[in-house]
C-alpha cells in the first residue's frame, strides 16, 4: 500500500440524507483508525431538504493535508440515492476508483469508466428495516460507512482497502448519537455484510 | 476532574476557535451569529454550561446582543472594567461592528475578536471566504493575523491574549480565518490541557494601567480634544503600540514553541522552501498554506520555487518580507482581496511593493500582483503551479508573460474567460445562492 | 520619565491624592489614551465668569431640588439635615439654569458687577 496516498473522498447526497455528516464522521473514523491527517469539506451554502449535495473527505496517513479545494477527480464516490446518478456532475465525474451506490436494484454500469470497481449496498432497505429513522427518514449514513470498510480500492500499485473498522465506527456512533448509537451500529454491520460487487 | 467532552480529534475551524476562547479562561463574551461565524458563538453558548469548566469554576459570562455594533460595544465596556474579552464576527457584522473598533483602537483595549472572513454583499449576497472584510479595516490600528490551519485558529486565539494584554501592545487583536474554507472543514485539532493553558496565558489584571471603573478614583476618558492638545500624539501612540507588538509577537511564538512544541514560522510569516528559492509566492490563509503543495510538486520537476504565508498582516512584517525578497528577487504575490482602484488592486501586493522601497536591495525587485480565490471560488492547484509559471517565465526571459486574464498589471487567477475554463458547470445544482 | 510614573502611581491610588491639575508636556510623557481625572476645581475657580448670580428667596423654596437636579455644575448645595438649598459661589457661573428651572420662580439673577 502507498503510505504517502492522500485518499480523496466524494460523497453525493441529497439535502437532509446527511451526507455532510457522514464526510465528518468518517474524519472522526478514520483519525480513530491511524491516519494522522484528515479533512472534511462539506460543500454547503444556502441548505435545502431534497438539493443535490456535495461533502467531500480526505483521508492521510503520512503527509499533511495543505489543499483545501474540493475534490475534482475522487479515488471513492458514494452515491446516496441512485437518482442521483444521471445528474450532471455525479457519474460523469467518476474518472477513476470505486463507486459506491446505495440502492436495492441493479443500477446501469454504463454510466460509470470500465475501470471503475463498483459496489452497491441497499441501506436504505436496512435502515428501514431496523426503523433507523429520523422524522420519518431513514438514516443511512453510518450505514454506508459501515459499507465503505468492506470494499476495496485498486490503481497501479495495487489493491488496498482503506484499513476503517466496524469496532471504531460502533466507538464513534456510542459518542455522537448516544443510544441510538446501538442502531446505528447495527445497521452498519447488516450494510457491512450486504455490500455486493457488481463490476 | 470532569473528562472533557472534546480534547483532540478532527474538529471545525469554528469550534476550535469557541474552545481556544473557553480555554484562555475569558471573562465576557458577547455574541450575535452571522454566517460564516455562527457556530463559534452557538459552541460558546453550550460550553459556558459544560461541566468541564463547571468543574473548574470558571465563570464566564456569555451575552447575547442585539446586533454586531452592540457586541463590540459591549466588549469595549467590559473591557473598560478589565476583563478579559472574546467574540466573533464575519462580513458585515464586522463592518456594523466597524464605529465601536475604531474605538476599541482609540482606547487601546485588549480585545480579541476572531473573523471567519467571508465576501461582501452589494453586487450580489456572497458568504463565502474572501479577506475583503479585515482588509476594509486594515489601517483601523487593529492588529490582523491570516490564518492557514485549524490548529493554527485554536493556537493563535490562545497566544493572542499574550499579545493584545502586553502592556506594551493595548490594541485589539482579529485573528481571522477563511469562512467556509477553515470554518466548517473538519481537520484534526488538540486543545491545550486547561492547566497549562492557564500558566501559558498572561495573567488577569484587576485593570488596566491606564483605565478603569473605580467610584472611588472616578477618571475620564475618551473627551474632547482640542486640535492644539494631543490627538495626534495618541493616534502616533497606536503606530508605535503596532511596531512595539512584532517582537512581543515573536516572543510569544517561541515561548508558545518551547512549551507546546507547535509553531509558525516566527509567528510574522512562516517560509517554506523559502530560503534557497529562485522565485517566490507570497500570500496568505489557506491558499498560502496550498501553495507548499504546489512548491514540492515543482521542486520534483527541477523548479525551485519557494512559498511565505504572511501570517500577521498588521503590524506588518516589513523586515522579515524583505529577508526573502532580497534573496529571490523575483516574487508573486496573491491576495484574496480586492482593494479598488488600489495601485495593484490587492492590499498585500501595495503593501509588499511600498515595503521594498525601504533598501536598495529591494528596489529593484520584480513583484507580480495575482488576484485569486474571490468570493469563495477554489483556487486549485494547477491555479497555483500556473502562477509559479509565470514567475519562472518572468526569470528565464526578463518579462512577464501575457495572459488573457492578466488586467492592469494584475494577474486575476481563475478569472473565467471563457476560452478555456469554466469552473464548475454544474454549480446550479449545488444550492448555492 | 521615573517621574512620570511616579505620577501616574499617585494618580492611580486616591481621588485625595491627585495631583491639583495633571498636565503632559510631551509625546513621550502621554498615556496610552486620552483621559482625565475628575477633581473639585481643576479647571480653576469659574465662579468668575459668573456676570449674574443666582439668590434664592428661601420663604418661597419648596425644597423640590429641580435647581440641584438641572445644575450643570453641580454648585447647588443642600443642607443635610435642614435640607436648606444655597449656592457654591466659588464655582457658580451665573449660566441661570436653575432659575429658570425653578417651578416656584423663587431664583432670582442678581446682577453683579
Amino acid at each position: 500500500m502507498n503510505n504517502d496516498k492522500i485518499f480523496e473522498i466524494t460523497m453525493h447526497g441529497r439535502g437532509g440524507q446527511g451526507a455532510i455528516t457522514a464526510a465528518l464522521l468518517l474524519c472522526e473514523i478514520a483519525y480513530a483508525d491511524g491516519y494522522t491527517d484528515v479533512l472534511s469539506i462539506p460543500k454547503i451554502g444556502a441548505e435545502r431538504r431534497g438539493a443535490p449535495i456535495k461533502a467531500f473527505t480526505k483521508l492521510s496517513r503520512n503527509r499533511e493535508i495543505k489543499n483545501y479545494a474540493a475534490v475534482e477527480d475522487a479515488d471513492i464516490t458514494i452515491i446516496f440515492d441512485a437518482s442521483l446518478i444521471p445528474l450532471p456532475g455525479v457519474a460523469d465525474a467518476v474518472k477513476h476508483g470505486t463507486v459506491l451506490v446505495n440502492t436495492n436494484q441493479t443500477i446501469d454500469v454504463s454510466k460509470f469508466p470500465k475501470e471503475c470497481k463498483i459496489y452497491t449496498v441497499p441501506v436504505t432497505d436496512i435502515a428501514l428495516k431496523l426503523n433507523l429513522t429520523t422524522a420519518g427518514y431513514p438514516i443511512i449514513n453510518v450505514p454506508l460507512l459501515g459499507a465503505l470498510t468492506q470494499i476495496k480500492y485498486k490503481d497501479e500499485t495495487g489493491e488496498m482497502d482503506l484499513g476503517l473498522h466496524l469496532k471504531t465506527i460502533e466507538k464513534i456512533a456510542l459518542k455522537k448519537f448516544g443510544s441510538r448509537g446501538h442502531l446505528n451500529y447495527e445497521a452498519a454491520v447488516k450494510a457491512s455484510e450486504q455490500v455486493k460487487e457488481i463490476q | 476532574m470532569v473528562e472533557p467532552k472534546f480534547f483532540e480529534g478532527p474538529q471545525k475551524g469554528n469550534l476550535a476557535a469557541a474552545y481556544a476562547a473557553m480555554d484562555a479562561n475569558v471573562d465576557v463574551i458577547t455574541a450575535y451569529p452571522i454566517t460564516p461565524q455562527t457556530t463559534v458563538v452557538e459552541e460558546l453558548s453550550s460550553l459556558v454550561g459544560e461541566e468541564e469548566f463547571i468543574a473548574r469554576n470558571q465563570k464566564t459570562q456569555f451575552m447575547r446582543m442585539e446586533s454586531e455594533h452592540s457586541v463590540a460595544a459591549g466588549l469595549v465596556g467590559a473591557s473598560y472594567a478589565g476583563a478579559r474579552v472574546y467574540s466573533a464576527t464575519a462580513g458585515q457584522g464586522l463592518l456594523y461592528m466597524t464605529e465601536m473598533i475604531h474605538w476599541m483602537v482609540g482606547a487601546r483595549l485588549p480585545v480579541v475578536l476572531s473573523i471567519a472572513t467571508r465576501g461582501l454583499t452589494g453586487g450580489g449576497w456572497n458568504i463565502w471566504a474572501d479577506y475583503g472584510d479585515i482588509m476594509g479595516l486594515r489601517d483601523s490600528g487593529i492588529m490582523i493575523q491570516l490564518l492557514g490551519t485549524h490548529q493554527e485558529i485554536y493556537d493563535s486565539i490562545l497566544m493572542g491574549f499574550n499579545i493584545s494584554e502586553h502592556p506594551d501592545v493595548m490594541l485589539p487583536l482579529f485573528p481571522a480565518y477563511g469562512g467556509f474554507v477553515l470554518s466548517h472543514t473538519s481537520k484534526p485539532v488538540k486543545r491545550v490541557p486547561w492547566e497549562e493553558a492557564q500558566k501559558f496565558v498572561i495573567p488577569k489584571r484587576d485593570e488596566w494601567e491606564h483605565v478603569w471603573i473605580d467610584s472611588e478614583r472616578p477618571m475620564m476618558t475618551g473627551a474632547l480634544i482640542m486640535p492644539q492638545s494631543f490627538y495626534a500624539e495618541f493616534r502616533i501612540k497606536a503606530h508605535e503600540a503596532q511596531l512595539k507588538a512584532i517582537s512581543v509577537i515573536k516572543d510569544t511564538m517561541a515561548e508558545f514553541e518551547k512549551r507546546f512544541g507547535r509553531s509558525y514560522g516566527n509567528g510574522l510569516v512562516e517560509p517554506y522552501k523559502a530560503d534557497d528559492a529562485d522565485v517566490l509566492m507570497i500570500g496568505y490563509g489557506t491558499i498560502a498554506k496550498q501553495a507548499e503543495d504546489a512548491v514540492d510538486v515543482l521542486r520534483e520537476q527541477g523548479y525551485k520555487a519557494g512559498a511565505l504565508r504572511v501570517r500577521t498582516y498588521r503590524p506588518f512584517p516589513t523586515e522579515d518580507i524583505l529577508k526573502y525578497i532580497k534573496k529571490t528577487q523575483i516574487v508573486g504575490v496573491m491576495d484574496r482581496a480586492i482593494a479598488f482602484g488600489n495601485p495593484t488592486a490587492g492590499p498585500l501586493s501595495t503593501d509588499i511593493m511600498a515595503a521594498c522601497q525601504r533598501y536598495d536591495s529591494t528596489r529593484n525587485a520584480k513583484i507580480l500582483p495575482f488576484i485569486g480565490g474571490l468570493g469563495g471560488r477554489d483556487v486549485t492547484y494547477d491555479d497555483q503551479i500556473e502562477q509559479f509559471k509565470i514567475l519562472f517565465d518572468l526569470k528565464e526571459k526578463g518579462e512577464a508573460p501575457k495572459k488573457p486574464y492578466k488586467m492592469w498589471g494584475t494577474y486575476w487567477t481563475g478569472l473565467i474567460t471563457g476560452s478555456d475554463k469554466v469552473p464548475q458547470g454544474e454549480e446550479e445544482y449545488f444550492g448555492d445562492i | 520619565m521615573v517621574e512620570e510614573a511616579k505620577k501616574w502611581e499617585i494618580i492611580r491610588k486616591s481621588r485625595e491624592e491627585r495631583p491639583k491639575i495633571q498636565s503632559w508636556t510631551s509625546y513621550w510623557d502621554l498615556p496610552p489614551a486620552s483621559l482625565s481625572f475628575p477633581i473639585k476645581g481643576c479647571a480653576g475657580h469659574t465662579g468668575d465668569w459668573r456676570t449674574f448670580k443666582p439668590v434664592i428667596n428661601q420663604d418661597e423654596c419648596i425644597k423640590c431640588y429641580h435647581c440641584y437636579m438641572y445644575c450643570p455644575e453641580g454648585t447647588v448645595l443642600i443642607d443635610d439635615e435642614s435640607g436648606i438649598v444655597s449656592f457654591d459661589y466659588d464655582y457658580c457661573k451665573g449660566c441661570g439654569i436653575c432659575a429658570e428651572m425653578c417651578p416656584k420662580k423663587c431664583i432670582e439673577m442678581q446682577r453683579e458687577v
